[in-house]
């Protein structure tokens, strides 16, 4: 995982985004029934589905982890779940201004997808604490890819299950708008999909090359070290660190 | 041709299965405060709702959420008798699947459910429900949600035991990846339990809910339990 | 129906300007990471470069420089 492509990569990620966004506001035709306030969807539903893709990708990555035992992989669905909880942040945040926007109230129960959402989100923010409890570096990483994994499964069956608990008497269902979106509309989503998905993975590299970077650090620091070079001031590795650094092997 | 040295898979499983009911029912550690739990809380709730008689949804929700509480209660101390007497040490050195104990805790955690709602359903049901009915077909939904409820709390033990905040980490782990089958649970009880009698509205679709939950997880903690065991 | 439109621009602003703060709260915190990083490194060249040769390890100095330093942090 090198920093190459990076440049380029946010670059477009930006332009897709900007170009996404400006669809929004100059181009695409107001929704009949939400008016203005529909244009948070473009925001919101993809930042939601680039969050679960993202959560799923990490189980995936845990799979990996597992089957290959490299490190890497590890790395990687710590990174790809951190970045997806962070999404999913801003996927909470916009769907409650818009649910203030369309019902009067910052939450609804009603809303199916947003309750899945939430119940997701809980469980990825309980990623943290429970590496954080495992000590041994090893089997922090086997049992964080086992949560990755276990969580994974968990979200398509935990849409489902809520999904189905709605009263059917609801009257309109946010998610309902995609179902029958005109071509304009679709085209705009997409396009900000596209853009979301591509910031996604920029974050990603980012934060991989941080990682990658400041474990070669600490790897030449000790090296140093080793051979007695350094002063005497003690290296800043205060506590543990919940995070897999990424070691050249 | 087996040549295999392998202890047979239902041969351990049953070994490790009846040495823990044995335990428990010697020590009983886990089963009585779980009952003691479940009913003080119906206590609770009947202060707390103000009711003296519930149907429907809050009937629904009311069992429910004791059950999970006392179950969490369970799930926390499963594999206290390996952790304490270094039976996962011994567990890795014996010639048997490692498998094994996932099913054999999944099927004790399943026993101890079982006994837990035989005797705290009709303390339920004496204290809260005017109609008995729905008592014979809400089995089912027990037996079904025991074993999300074993699989799943087997596989979140094995994760927090070796950890350090391991009483924080069951509940902390185990609550949001509960919630479809407490849904599912909830949803075809609230029907049974009917002031006017059981209904059976979308009860088969909660039921295949349950089942598929039932099934991945099954089949998840079985997929991964050994690399939770390994060193 | 769409008479609420001012009061809706404002969730609707509201909504992407939390988008970007976050954005660019978290692009923050990793711009500050790599100053870390950056600084390490320099602090490590630095060293390498003075020539500050291999020196036997001065236990006791060593502890109380450490002493005084975990204060700071």
């Amino acid at each position: 995982m090198s920093g190459r492509g990076l440049k380029q990569l946010s670059i477009l990620a930006a332009l897709v985004l900007l170009a996404g966004y400006a669809l929004v506001f100059f181009w695409v035709p107001m929704d009949a029934l939400e008016g203005f306030r529909q244009k948070v969807f473009y925001l919101h539903v993809p930042l939601a589905i680039v969050s679960l893709c993202g959560f799923v990708a990490g189980g995936v990555e845990g799979f990996r982890h597992l089957r290959t035992d490299d490190r890497r992989h590890d790395a990687n669905s710590y990174v790809f779940i951190h970045i997806s909880v962070v999404f999913g942040v801003a996927t909470l945040i916009t769907g409650m201004l818009w649910a203030k926007a369309s019902w009067g109230h910052y939450w609804v129960w009603d809303e199916p997808t947003l309750v899945s959402f939430l119940i997701v989100f809980l469980l990825y923010c309980t990623y943290y604490p429970f590496r954080y409890a495992i000590e041994d570096r090893d089997r922090q990483a086997r049992y964080a890819s086992v949560f990755a994994i276990t969580a994974g499964a968990f979200v398509p069956l935990n849409f489902m299950a809520v999904r189905m608990a709605q009263s059917l008497i609801h009257p309109r269902v946010f998610a309902t708008s995609e179902g029958g979106l005109p071509a304009s509309m679709m085209f705009t989503f997409l396009v900000c999909l596209v853009g979301m998905a591509l910031l996604w993975v920029t974050l990603v590299k980012l934060e991989l090359l941080g990682k990658q970077t400041s474990g070669q650090v600490s790897k030449l620091r000790r090296a140093l070290e080793a051979e007695g070079y350094g002063n005497d001031e003690p290296t800043a590795t205060v506590g543990r660190r919940i995070a897999p650094n990424l070691e050249a092997q | 041709m087996k040549t295999t040295r392998m202890t047979p898979f239902g041969l351990a499983l049953g070994a490790i299965v009846l040495k823990d009911l044995r335990t428990e029912l010697r020590t009983m550690r886990s089963l009585p405060a779980m009952v003691l739990f479940a009913v003080t809380t119906f206590v609770i709730f009947r202060f707390g709702l103000d009711r003296t008689a519930l149907s429907g949804s809050l009937a629904s929700g009311v069992i429910w959420t004791t059950l999970l509480f006392a179950a969490v209660l369970g799930i926390n101390r499963i594999f206290l008798p390996e952790r304490e007497e270094g039976g996962f040490d011994a567990f890795r050195l014996a010639p048997v699947d490692r498998p094994v104990l996932f099913v054999a805790k999944a099927t004790v955690l399943f026993l101890y459910l079982a006994v837990l709602e035989v005797i705290v359903v009709p303390v339920f049901a004496l204290f809260f429900l005017q109609e008995w009915s729905g008592l014979a077909p809400l089995i089912v939904v027990l037996l079904a949600t025991n074993l999300g409820f074993a699989a799943l709390g087997t596989l979140i033990s094995s994760m927090a035991v070796n950890s350090r905040a391991r009483d924080l980490l069951v509940p902390l782990l185990l609550l949001p990846l509960v919630v479809p089958l407490m849904i599912a649970a909830t949803g075809a009880t609230s029907h049974l339990l009917d002031a006017g009698g059981p209904s059976y509205d979308k009860f088969g679709t909660w039921l295949l809910v349950l089942g598929l939950y039932d099934g991945i997880f099954c089949l998840v903690g079985y997929a991964v339990f050994e690399f939770l065991l390994e060193d | 129906m769409s008479d609420v439109l001012p009061g809706d621009a404002g969730y609707v602003f509201a909504a992407y300007m939390v988008f970007l703060a976050l954005l660019l709260i978290y692009l923050g915190i990793l711009g500050a990471k790599f100053q870390r990083i950056n600084r390490d490194v320099a602090q490590l060249t630095e060293e390498v470069e003075s020539g500050r040769g291999p020196k036997p390890a001065s236990r006791p100095a060593t502890e109380a420089d450490e002493a005084q330093e975990t204060t700071s942090v």
